[in-house]
């Protein structure tokens, strides 16, 4: 592992509530996510996965401790410079999918394209690219409420790829999904980190996941307790 | 991308999206309806002051209005004739009197005696009959909108002004008063002997000035060298009318109050809307907010929105109002719609509107992007 890494966090704590009911999620996390790896992020419940995740997409700002992506540091920065930093690097694919229930698959994937204010010349088209990519090309014109889990799981993914950043956040993206569709699921992010110019960083309960990942980070009570690289499945 | 999801929210939600409409609505019909009426209102009063062709006004001292007023001392005329500059001076006799109905009820008129050879003052909007008949024996003018006061129905019928036949000979169309008293045009004479004036009295002198005069000298010099009147120029006799009949008798307050309320209650209803659908979509912003969306990003989704609200309620809202303004075209309600007030109703509204957004953009400025995360 020689290459820069995408995403570098040093000593990270977050408290989280207002005191006096203040909870330490989060306790001194140092992590770096490599490019062209899939890492999973394991642990019990309350563990502060969703916490670490949001402080990588920078929704949530450390306590302590410092983040960098592609080398720079997010200190003192504003919520519109973040913003900004979100919509250049980071994709984001969540439990609960968060797709825009009054727009088609085709039209979700366009607004996030929009957002980032990629200059492309068909957005449209481009759109439609990303979700023929997810084996979506049958779905362009539906409205989520009429696709399955884990074809709006699938539109999520086509979304957050959508602009190329080089860093993919998924906070459980197959929990709410079966067997079957958590596996597609799975297979797919398993193929898109394998491009070098990005990251995935997945949290999960799910153990069936594991043979997908290139490494294997545990967390426990805010503390990272093992970080385990295996050959992929 | 931002239209799209705008107008895809803005249909979404049925309900919230009647509720506004009918919300904006209210408010443009109301607004439109009562500064129509505000403009009907100061052209009805102006409309015998509008339809001479004065340039300078002799009126009583105080004089407020043309509809109101007491008589001249006599004689002004030949002393505005006197005065240098002064190309014309014609009397006009103006007063209240009382229309005796075939049902031998009162009717109370404002009769106006103007001389016919002269281009004055003098009915307008003929329907039926012509100016020229004035000078047949006992003969008024009325206009239609009041035949029903007077208890005639058209041309030929007659009634009794101050214990004297009167009969109508023309009908004119939509000359409407402030007060609802009904005009009766006669010549000055007739007018003359039913106020029991003397033969150089009237109510006003209108003046013309020559053509290498100065209004504003001819009315200093008309002003200095006669005694007990008010000199005033076509304007200010215009201003004075607006003010007294709008302003001293609350009317005008009125109307405009009417206006203020529909303003209000428009923005209440356009942010109660426009703030609960926005809450209704706050994971949608979050997740905008977490997808890197700027803050002006997501303002814009809401201000798109909002300019939606204020086009379609706005062009509901004045179809409404045109047609009352159409439905009550013959009645004594005078409303007054001018290309004028419907742009300005469209900027208020389009204002009210953005402004109503506020709480809104409020609202999701503060959203915390966290949200989008089950925790
Ligand atoms: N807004 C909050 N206020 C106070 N405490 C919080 C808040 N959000 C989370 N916590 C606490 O912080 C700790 C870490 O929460 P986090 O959501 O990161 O856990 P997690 O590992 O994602 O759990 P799960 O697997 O259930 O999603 C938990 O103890 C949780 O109760
Ligand atoms: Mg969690």
């Amino acid at each position: 592992m020689n290459a820069p890494p995408m995403l570098e966090a040093r000593g990270i704590t977050r408290l989280l509530g207002e005191p006096p009911v203040q909870v330490q999620a989060l306790k001194g996390v140092t992590l770096s996510l490599q490019p062209g790896e899939l890492t999973l992020l394991m642990g019990p419940s309350g563990s502060g996965k969703t916490t670490l995740l949001s402080i990588f997409g920078c929704i949530l700002a450390p306590t302590e401790g410092e983040l960098k992506i592609a080398g720079k540091s997010t200190k003192g920065m504003t919520a519109e410079q973040l913003a900004e930093l979100r919509r250049s690097s980071i994709g984001f694919i969540f439990q609960a999918y968060n797709l825009f229930p009054t727009l088609t698959a085709e039209e979700n994937v366009m607004l996030a394209l929009d957002v980032r204010r990629k200059a492309v010349t068909n957005p449209r088209q481009t759109a439609r690219e990303a979700l023929i990519n997810v084996g979506l090309g049958h779905r362009l014109k539906s409205y989520p409420s009429k696709l399955s889990g884990g074809e709006r799981q699938r539109v999520s993914i086509a979304r957050s790829l959508i602009g190329d950043p080089s860093i993919i956040l998924a906070d459980e993206p197959t929990a709410a999904l079966d067997g079957v569709n958590g596996k597609a699921v799975m297979e797919l992010l398993s193929k898109i980190s394998l491009d070098t110019s990005r990251s995935v960083f997945v949290v999960t309960h799910d153990s069936r996941i594991l043979p997908f990942a290139d490494r294997i980070v545990r967390i426990e009570d805010g503390n990272i307790v093992s970080d385990v690289r295996q050959k992929r499945a | 991308m931002v239209y799209t999801l705008a107008l895809r929210n803005f249909i979404h939600d049925r309900i919230s999206l009647i509720v506004t409409l009918v919300g904006i609505v209210f408010s443009v019909v109301l607004m439109a309806i009562q500064i129509g009426l505000y403009y009907g209102s100061q052209q009805v009063i102006t409309g015998m002051i509008d339809h001479s062709n004065a340039q300078l006004w002799i009126t009583p001292i105080g004089a407020q209005s043309f509809d109101d007023s007491a008589f001249l001392k006599g004689g002004e005329k030949y002393a505005a004739l006197s005065r240098p500059g002064v190309a014309s001076a014609t009397d006009v006799a103006v007063n209240i009197m009382a229309w005796k109905r075939a049902d031998g009820g009162q009717q109370a008129v404002v009769l106006v005696g103007t001389d016919s050879d002269d281009k004055s003052l003098m009915a307008w909007n003929l329907i039926e009959g012509s100016v020229a008949d004035m000078y047949k024996p006992n003969a008024v003018i009325a206009d239609k909108a009041y035949l029903a006061d007077l208890q005639v129905k058209g041309v030929g019928e007659s009634g009794e002004v101050n214990g004297r036949k009167a009969v109508i000979v023309a009908i004119t169309d939509h000359i409407r008063s402030f007060t609802t008293l009904p005009y009766l045009f006669t010549t000055l004479s007739r007018a003359r002997e039913f106020m029991q004036l003397g033969p150089n009295q009237s109510g006003f002198v209108i003046v013309r000035v020559k053509p290498d005069a100065s209004v504003a000298a001819v009315r200093a010099d008309l002003q200095k060298n006669l005694r007990d009147v008010d000199v005033l120029t076509n304007e200010e006799f215009r201003d004075r009318s607006v003010h007294h009949w709008l302003f001293a008798t609350g009317a005008g307050a009125a109307l405009i109050a009417g206006a203020v309320l529909g303003l209000i209650v428009g923005v209440v209803v356009v942010a109660q809307t426009l703030y609960a659908s926005t809450k209704d979509h706050l994971n949608e912003f979050a997740t905008l907010r977490a997808l890197g969306a700027s803050a002006g990003y997501i303002h814009r989704v809401i201000l798109v929105q909002a300019v939606l609200s204020a086009i379609i309620g706005y062009l509901i809202g004045m179809a409404e109002a045109f047609a009352v303004n159409w439905a009550t075209r013959d009645t004594q309600l005078v409303m007054l719609i001018t290309p004028g007030l419907a742009l300005a109703l469209f900027l208020i509204t389009l204002t009210m509107c953005i402004f109503s957004a506020i709480a809104a953009i409020v609202k999701v400025t503060r959203i915390d992007p966290a949200m989008v995360f089950s925790r």
